[in-house]
């Protein structure tokens, strides 16, 4: 599945324009599902989504594909929150092999380290392709949002 | 360079319109802090984290107030302005006149050569903690402090005359302004621009910290040392941080006078509590409404998620507090990040800027974007407020666009709690995560 999702995101050029993606994308085998302002989601016959975010010229800034998601972190009580955090640490563990193994090892990076890209993360790792960065996150920016797993992709700094 | 600050903070009670504040360091490596206001309509309130540990965080309550540290040096007279408190209240008549309250945390608040800042627990006679208040190195004090003091009671006649003169005079201006439908920043600018050119009133100046705070305790203490007080408090702003001398002549002078009266003070890495009025808090734990009504009843403290998580890191610097508030609101339970003075204070992390912004998860345009939850969230808390008869709920957003985001969001929602001030979104950056 995973090594499903890095092709994709290799896949994709970041010098793309939004047309561009629009049109290239579903000769992939994604479809579009979901359009909010700058934002164009597409997803694959098995289910997975990948979320792209344009600038205001149309050019991709970055493009987000979740992995694992738990939406009511909000809900969670005392040791709860941290169990669930620690599964998802598990699971980024896990993910983190299986990238390597594609791409190789990465550049992990963790808070309070200054993180790449402004990204907001727990824990990440980075890649350099060639005019991109692709970059596995366990993210959980508030308490009222979801902890997700993802794999983003964006042009390089 | 490294400051040194006594985690006391600058205080400004409930009366105290909407500050623009910067801070600049001085060549003498203490600390200025200016804000400037013009809107007489909202509580607020200011606190100086520590800014040795590079907390250098200013909360204030206006989305469309930007704290921006001051570039460059300060000039000359800059440094001696901004080595007294001067209060010129927006509101015309009533002895206020519009403008801006300056002040340098020296000698006694903040500075790192005549004064060390180990921490010390208790409590003052006022009940304020004394944790973190300043220590003296008093080989300076004394050969520098009877010098001020007397340069501060010879200046203490005409600078105050100035100043109230130089109030009256911006008051009068901008009053004619607005009366005319000027707007508030313009004629705010017309009053200063009325005055820019008038002698500051001292006769001798101050030649280092030292000599400048006891000058403005000469000040205090001469012959119009009460008018010079009156114009700290006037109006029930005050401003405190001179140091714990100061702070108590201020607070003696305003319970004696009546006059609204805050002195505040700080842990160190408290930001929070701003956006409520005033109250002196230490750094206890308890909660703000301890009274129960028929809908609403205090359960407990829970405690937030050890981490280094920006958004618990966050939370903790709005409100100062490593916990949160659990009430019983009707058949609901609802948890606040902060409940101080009346308010309720939610924290929302949305990135440390902007650009981080676009990867929110608040960003509208983000695939897990829930507007629904936002509104549920905000109107428990009105609720809550509500019947609890409350100041109202205060949104900290960690970056303007995020603010602007959800300030419109709310006035959109909740129209009739935006415009009465009921509910507000303040941009709180998150420095240093």
């Amino acid at each position: 599945m995973i090594d499903e999702v890095v092709q994709v995101l290799r896949n994709t050029d970041v010098r793309w324009s939004m047309d561009d993606v629009l049109a290239k994308l579903p000769s992939s085998g994604l479809q579009l599902a979901q359009s909010s302002g700058k934002r164009r989601t597409f997803e694959s016959a098995d289910g997975q989504r990948y979320s792209f975010y344009f600038s205001e010229a149309g050019q991709i800034r970055f493009a987000e594909a979740t992995l694992e998601v738990f939406r009511d972190a909000d809900t969670l009580k005392g040791d709860d929150y941290q169990k669930t955090l620690d599964e998802f640490a598990e699971k980024y563990e896990l993910a983190l092999k299986d990238v390597e193994a594609l791409l190789g090892g990465g550049r992990e990076v963790q808070p309070p380290a200054e993180m790449p890209h402004d990204r907001d993360a727990l824990r990440l790792a980075l890649w350099e392709l060639d005019v991109a960065d692709l970059m596995l996150e366990l993210k959980h920016e508030d308490r009222n949002v979801p902890i997700r797993l993802v794999l983003t992709l964006a042009p390089s700094a | 360079m490294t400051w040194r600050h006594a985690g006391r903070s600058l205080a400004i009670s409930e009366a105290m319109p909407h500050p623009r504040i910067a801070a600049t360091p001085l060549p003498d490596d203490s600390l200025c802090l200016r804000a400037e206001f013009d809107r007489p309509d909202e509580p607020v309130r200011v606190i100086v984290p520590n800014p040795s540990d590079g907390m250098m965080s200013y909360a204030a309550p206006d989305p469309q107030i930007a704290v921006t540290p001051l570039g460059g040096t300060l000039s000359a007279d800059e440094i001696e302005f901004a080595s007294r408190i001067l209060l010129q209240p927006v509101t015309a008549g009533a002895g206020g006149a519009g403008g801006y309250i300056s002040s340098t945390f020296t000698p006694l608040g903040l500075q790192n050569r005549a004064f060390s800042t180990d921490v010390r627990g208790g409590f003052d006679a006022y009940g304020n903690s004394t944790a973190n208040m300043p220590q003296f190195d008093l080989g300076t004090v004394l050969t520098q402090g009877p010098i001020g003091l007397v340069k501060g009671t010879i200046n203490s006649v005409p600078s105050t005359l100035m100043g109230l003169a130089n109030g009256i005079t911006q008051g009068a201006v901008i009053q004619g302004e607005l009366e005319a439908g000027v707007d508030v920043r313009t004629a705010l600018a017309d009053g200063r621009q009325a005055t820019a050119g008038w002698w500051s009133g001292q006769v001798f100046a101050y030649d280092n910290p030292v000599q400048r705070g006891f000058g403005f305790l000469g000040e205090l203490a001469g012959p119009v040392g009460e008018l010079k007080a009156l114009s700290l408090v006037r109006d029930g702003i005050v401003a405190a941080d001179l140091g714990a001398t100061l702070d108590r002549m201020a607070y003696s002078f305003g319970t004696r006078t009546g006059t609204i009266l805050s002195v505040t003070e700080s842990a160190p890495t408290v930001v929070g509590e701003a956006m409520g009025g005033a109250r002196s808090v230490g750094n206890v734990a308890r909660p703000a409404v301890t009274e129960s009504t028929a809908q609403a009843e205090f359960l407990f403290n829970r405690n937030l998620p050890t981490g280094d998580n920006p958004w618990i890191r966050y939370q903790q610097l709005v409100t100062g507090k490593s916990y949160e508030e659990v009430w019983q609101l009707n058949a609901n339970k609802v948890a606040l990040d902060g409940l101080d003075s009346g308010y309720v204070t939610e924290a929302k992390w949305v990135g440390k800027n902007d650009n981080a912004w676009a990867s929110s998860p608040y960003n509208p345009d983000h695939e897990f974007y829930d507007e629904s939850k936002i509104l549920n969230q905000a109107q428990t808390q009105i609720d809550f407020s509500k019947t609890t008869n409350g100041e109202g709920v205060r949104f900290a957003i960690s970056s303007p666009a995020g603010q602007q985001h959800f300030f419109s969001l709310f006035a959109e929602n909740f129209p009739e709690e935006i415009n009465s001030g009921f509910l507000n979104v303040f941009h709180v950056p998150g420095d240093g995560m």
